[in-house]
């Protein structure tokens, strides 16, 4: 099950937020959402289930692990953007996003320094918890994709390739209108908000056996 | 596992006919030294800073294609721009020479340049770099994978001189940004 999929510039910011709410049966693991993340931080994978009990808030309160019942979300406008509920660059800027970015940030580091440097190259594919599994690429103009995805998936590089490759590449780099560089100011930077690459996206992830 | 430009040129590299891209950068340089009415320095100035604004989007065009990782070292990065970034999308392989000591600047020697076909400079342009473009392209991709590069003309056949000659130097390599409130 694909929760959320980000992507974050070379200026550290999350210029694309996409989180998916799933239709699901009640998760067992839902648990974990006792533990002490609640209220400061917020969900960083975005996951979003429907059918589970109301969730006091959005944002940075975003309960931990972000679980919303489709009743209490159906009213409000914002919930639901196009055929595919979820939210789109609405969470870009919470603290969520930012400690997402920072696990990564951190994990990445860690990773480049294991082994030997001069021979060995070593990057950062996904970090797996006993639930999640959060998958990982950063290309040489460090632009990194992430994708959070329930434990069953188990290696979507091939996707976050597929997402850079082709619809990265032709809906916002050879889109003239989308700029390329979103600014480098935290909280005034431009989000991809063109709804083709939304749309190509949604319908390339969705269709994904891995998705539900 | 990266690509040959070789291979990339063949499977993946869409082609147009070459001399409508020539005529096309031509009339590009041409309306650009009209507009600017002969002041061949801002031109320059002018042509570098559309190459760059290509460049940023060039590189992950590239990177997408080839699958390149990160160079290690300038002679690696060198070698990666004229046998793959070159043959990819002009389909030209120049040669490299003239190392500085520091092995921080070359010169990029182009035997043919498909920019030029078909052209004659007037006898006043002689501050005319008329393939600036490709300075601007290098500078904008290589700053967006933190190589902070200056690239200029030195020699030009279209003004006489026996070769066409770029020279590329590294100034500094750019540090990944961090987030804020960390160091």
């Amino acid at each position: 099950m694909i929760y959320s999929f980000s992507i974050f510039d070379r200026h550290c910011n999350c210029i694309y937020n996409r989180r998916y709410i799933h239709d699901g049966p009640l998760l067992t693991q839902s648990k974990p959402s006792s533990v002490n993340l609640k209220n400061s931080i917020g969900d960083p994978l975005g996951v979003s289930i429907t059918s589970l009990p109301p969730d006091n808030g959005s944002g940075d309160n975003f309960s931990p692990l972000g679980i919303t019942t489709k009743s209490k979300e159906s009213g409000s406008s914002s919930a639901i953007n196009g055929p595919i509920p979820g939210y789109i660059n609405k969470y870009n800027d919470s603290n969520a996003s930012k400690l997402l970015f920072g696990i990564m940030y951190s994990l990445k580091n860690i990773t480049a320094k294991l082994g030997d440097l001069a021979s060995l190259f070593n990057t950062l594919k996904s970090f797996s918890t006993e639930n999640f599994r959060v998958h990982f690429m950063e290309s040489a103009t460090g632009l990194k994709f992430v994708l959070a995805t329930d434990n069953e998936v188990d290696n979507l590089q091939h996707i976050l390739k597929e997402l850079y490759t082709n619809y990265y590449l032709n809906h916002v780099v050879y889109n003239a209108l989308s700029p390329v560089e979103f600014g480098t100011d935290a909280n005034e930077h431009g989000k991809i908000s063109n709804s083709d690459f939304i749309n190509a996206t949604d319908s390339f992830l969705t269709s994904l056996s891995v998705f539900k | 596992m990266s690509r040959s430009g070789e291979e990339v040129w063949k499977n993946s590299t869409e082609k147009i006919n070459s001399e409508l891209f020539t005529l096309t950068y031509g009339s590009v340089v041409a309306q650009l030294c009209s507009d600017y009415n002969n002041n061949y320095n801002l031109v320059n100035k002018q042509l570098d800073s559309m190459g760059y604004n290509i460049g940023i989007r060039l590189i992950e065009e590239f990177l997408a294609k080839t699958g390149a990782a990160r160079c290690h070292t300038m002679k690696e990065t060198a070698e990666i721009i004229l046998k793959v970034g070159f043959k990819m999308f002009l389909n030209i392989t120049p040669q490299v020479d003239n190392w500085s000591l520091d092995n921080r600047q070359f010169s990029l020697i182009l035997n043919e340049n498909p920019l030029a076909d078909f052209v004659e400079l007037p006898s006043d342009a002689k501050d005319l770099w008329y393939s600036q473009i490709l300075c601007g392209v290098l500078r904008g991709a290589l700053h967006m994978v933190q190589l902070d590069v200056s690239v200029w003309f030195v020699k030009d056949v279209l003004k006489g001189d026996d070769i066409t000659e770029l020279k590329l130097k590294l100034n500094k390599i750019l540090k990944d940004e961090v987030p804020a409130g960390e160091d």
